[in-house]
């Protein structure tokens, strides 16, 4: 099997990461605005003004071109440290929904402890094996 | 109704995963971007993955409406320990302690989150 080089793995891993925070928080933006039944897509659909309906096609963009991104990183990383990853998604929306105002959520002492558990939890992945061993792939390159 | 959608949201984003990587594993890198897309597009575990990630984006839709996303979002976190369980189960990934301890803390992080609205 070949795959990339550990370092696109990993900035592709980052984009995917980026991505998908921004699709989350699109995804977001666009339920907030229906008083639509949720068990009803088509009725959400429909309610829909033209911006949320951009909205919405943005984010299914960005998730197209994440997994794009993402499957081309699983050529060299396995899914139980790529997938941790992800998390680090977590603390994007979290900051996001925090500061902009369009979300309006409020922070606390609680949140920005997980944020740190999730943190300490993303850098003990890597204590498993040398970081230099982590790639699938990078025993017979 | 709303947890059964963010149980389903989960399940589907750990099948996603695994599929995932049955996609990467038969990628063929080197002949250049066109060729490689021509590669993933022929494979049934990209579509399958495409099939159970949009299923999931649905559940996830349906429940993101009815909950806080700052709610909804942390509970996802559900989704690392199924996830890390599948590759270790399906894929046969070598899932040492570290890694397990570090999935542990991730999710007690989102659990902490969930919990301070």
């Amino acid at each position: 099997m070949s795959g990339v080089s550990g370092k696109t793995a990993a900035m592709l891993i980052a984009v995917s990461v980026v991505f998908t925070s921004a699709a989350q928080l699109l995804f977001s933006v666009v339920m907030k605005q229906t008083d639509a039944d949720a068990s009803n897509i088509a009725g959400v659909l429909v309610s829909l003004q033209a911006a949320d309906a951009i909205y919405l096609a943005l984010g299914v963009f960005l998730y197209a071109v994440s997994m794009l991104a993402w499957i081309v990183a699983l050529t060299r990383f396995p899914v139980s440290l790529a997938y941790p990853m992800l998390s680090i998604s977590y603390v994007i929306v979290y900051v996001a929904a925090t500061y902009l105002p369009v979300f309006d959520e409020s922070a606390s002492l609680e949140k920005t402890l997980g944020v740190g558990l999730v943190a300490v939890g993303i850098s003990v992945l890597f204590l498993d094996r040398p970081l230099s061993d982590q790639s699938e792939t990078s025993s017979n390159p | 109704m709303t947890y059964a959608y963010l149980a389903t949201a989960i399940l589907f984003v750990a099948a996603g995963q695994v599929l995932q990587k049955m996609a990467a594993r038969q990628l063929l890198i080197g002949n250049g971007p066109f060729a490689g897309l021509v590669s993933l597009f022929g494979s049934p575990f990209f579509w399958g993955a495409a099939f159970v990630m949009g299923a999931g984006l649905v559940a996830w839709l349906l429940s993101l409406s009815t909950l806080d996303v700052g709610k909804a979002y942390p509970l996802l976190g559900l989704s690392f320990v199924v996830t890390t369980a599948a590759s270790a189960f399906f894929l046969k990934e070598r899932v040492g302690v570290f890694r397990w301890i570090g999935v542990a803390l991730i999710s007690a992080g989102a659990a902490i989150m969930m919990t301070s609205q």
